[in-house]
């Protein structure tokens, strides 16, 4: 089976402001896949392209389609939550239902019911009723019920407390995933999804500066604690980050054997978001 | 899979107070007015409108209620005089009357209508609910077509049961008027009025009007999917300027009495013409080709323009 989205080049402009700049990258079928950057990266305009609510130039295939063409085709097998909020407040949960049930043609009402019934939201409720958080689990509970090949969620747990964020990764994972679908994740929060993924995106001002399987990540970057006499010797092989820690320097060094590291001092993995510091700094 | 009937009742969900709630009040105020009337006794029968007589002065309305004043109020005085007058006079009077009870309502539909394709596409994407509407596999062909539907055929026809429902109240309030009279029911009142064929003739107007008035509804429409911010000024403004500049450079205003034409019904609504004869003479004329040709341009363009948007 070929990729479920195939990104060649893909460069969009506000103006003078390059949001994107000749990106690439592909996502796997079954893969969940984390786009991480730091706010006005490029990562909702990523997204956007994908789902065809973004001119771009470039070129794109999102399961054969190209989104420019054919959202609403390509929305057939992709569904998408944005963060909070866009389902609009004058709707009721029960039409809410209704409609998706009216429009999409894999949607499975009895499990959307199911699970907006381990939530406190009542059908007769409108949505300005609910909660950010409630908001959210609508949302999720409409979408987790349509059977897609493609889940894109942007940010979907900005402003919600942890409680929910929490919760929502847990739903998405134990209910939702099955190696059938594939997801793409845009966040800046990396700790909250990081055990969530198998394949990891940074952006960074436009552009992929990692693109890596989460399986490769411990092979390709490898954190040591270098002691003060070591230092001089360790930064000579250009670590792409180093930080001062109880005195001693933890560097993260991109494609150096382990063996020859590890005389410096005890090797790790680096967690995501040290190396997401150390590459957004690099750049 | 037909999305229409969904895409309707979405509609319907957004303005539930403008689509249904409004015209029901509005219809059961004006009936509550008949009601009072009807009940309401001898009184003062002039000062109750239902412009039956509109074609008298006041002096002659008045001597005339004098004269024929007897008991049961405003609509016994009304059905006898309209059984005082010859068949088409009856007709036009019946007919003008019955218009009268509808003009509050269309008067309603239009500004509901207005403002409804004035928003259509343009607070979705200020609250930001345009990324879920277009998270649907629903194209923008069918989004905009859903919308034009919504309100040149089914909001109308609404409506039209709200002026149905007043009309057959007033005919029914006539014949219980002429209750204990010698004035045959059916002569004098149901037959002239002809009320259901005057009912399909609302309901094709609506519909015509709706054709004729396309590049109104259609520039409105679009401009809701172009503007940023205060669409009703540029829905408003750039025709006007339109207007201004032709007046200025070629000393004409044809393409502004176009324009106004074809915003407002004013062809269609005359009163002492019947509506079929306003129809006829419109529906297949040069004009009505001028007008669906600027609308499809226009509907195009409001449909290239929610391909393109975005929250704002």
């Amino acid at each position: 089976m070929s990729d479920i989205v195939e990104v060649r080049g893909v460069s969009k402009r506000y103006g003078d402001f390059a949001a994107l700049n000749n990106v690439s990258f592909d996502i796997e079928p079954g893969s969940i896949v984390g786009l991480i950057g730091p706010n006005g990266a490029g990562k909702t305009t990523t997204l956007k392209a994908i789902l065809g609510l973004t001119d771009f130039d470039g070129e794109m295939s999102v399961l054969g389609t190209d989104p420019r063409h054919g959202r609403h085709k390509v929305m057939e097998r992709v569904c998408f939550i944005a963060d909070v909020g866009v389902l609009p407040r004058w709707l009721r949960v029960a039409d809410a239902i209704d409609y998706v049930e009216g429009l999409h043609p894999k949607f499975n009402r009895q499990r959307a019911e199911a699970m907006l019934a381990e939530t406190k939201i009542s059908t007769r409720q409108k949505v300005k009723q609910l909660s950010k958080g409630m908001v959210t689990q609508l949302h999720l509970a409409l979408v987790m019920a349509i059977e897609v090949d493609l889940l894109v969620l942007d940010e979907p747990t900005l402003g919600l407390d942890i409680l929910y964020r929490k919760a929502f990764y847990e739903r998405l994972l134990n209910d939702y995933f099955d190696h059938e679908t594939s997801i793409i994740i845009s966040t800046h929060q990396v700790e909250e999804i990081e055990s969530l993924l198998t394949h990891l995106l940074f952006i960074n001002e436009g552009s992929i500066v990692l693109d890596c399987r989460m399986d490769e990540l411990d092979e390709i970057y490898v954190e040591v604690l270098v002691p003060p006499d070591a230092w001089k010797e360790a930064q000579a092989l250009v670590p792409i980050h180093s930080r001062d820690l109880l005195g001693q320097k933890a560097m993260i060094f991109e494609n150096i054997p382990k063996q020859e590291l590890s005389r410096f001092g005890e090797i790790h993995a680096p967690s995501v978001a040290d190396l997401f510091v150390a590459k957004m700094q690099t750049e | 899979m037909n999305q229409l009937p969904v895409l309707i009742k979405r509609e319907f969900w957004e303005h539930r107070s403008t689509f249904l709630i409004l015209p029901a009040i509005t219809t059961g105020f004006f009936l509550f007015i008949m009601l009072f009337a009807l009940i309401a006794g001898t009184t003062d029968a002039i000062n109750v409108t239902i412009d039956i007589d509109m074609e008298m002065s006041s002096d002659e309305q008045i001597a005339f209620a004098e004269e024929h004043m007897i008991t049961g109020g405003v609509f016994t005085y009304a059905s006898q005089r309209l059984d005082s007058v010859n068949r088409p006079t009856k007709e036009r009077y019946l007919r003008s009357g019955l218009q009268g009870l509808a003009a509050p309502l269309l008067c309603i539909l239009w500004l509901v209508v207005f403002f409804y394709l004035l928003g259509a596409l343009y607070e979705e994407r200020r609250d930001r609910s345009i990324l879920f509407w277009k998270s649907m596999p629903v194209s923008d062909v069918m989004t905009v077509a859903s919308k034009l539907v919504t309100a040149l055929l089914v909001v109308p026809l609404v409506y039209l049961v709200g002026i149905a429902t007043l009309q057959l109240a007033a005919l029914i309030f006539l014949s219980i008027g002429s209750v204990g009279t010698d004035i045959s029911m059916w002569d004098t009142i149901w037959a002239p009025a002809s009320i259901f064929v005057s009912w399909l003739q609302y309901a094709g107007l609506l519909l015509l009007y709706g054709l004729w008035a396309l590049p109104f509804f259609a520039w409105v429409l679009a401009v809701s999917a172009y503007a940023k911010s205060v669409p009703l000024v540029w829905a408003v403004g750039l025709p006007f300027g339109l207007g201004i500049v032709e007046a200025i450079f070629t000393g004409q205003s044809r393409v502004a009495i176009w324009m106004q034409d074809h915003t407002f019904a004013v062809r269609f609504i005359n009163k002492h013409e019947p509506i079929a004869e306003a129809v006829q003479a419109n529906v297949f004329s040069l004009q009505m080709g001028s007008a669906l040709l600027v609308g499809g341009v226009l509907i195009f363009l409001a449909i290239w323009l929610r391909s393109k948007a975005d929250e704002i």
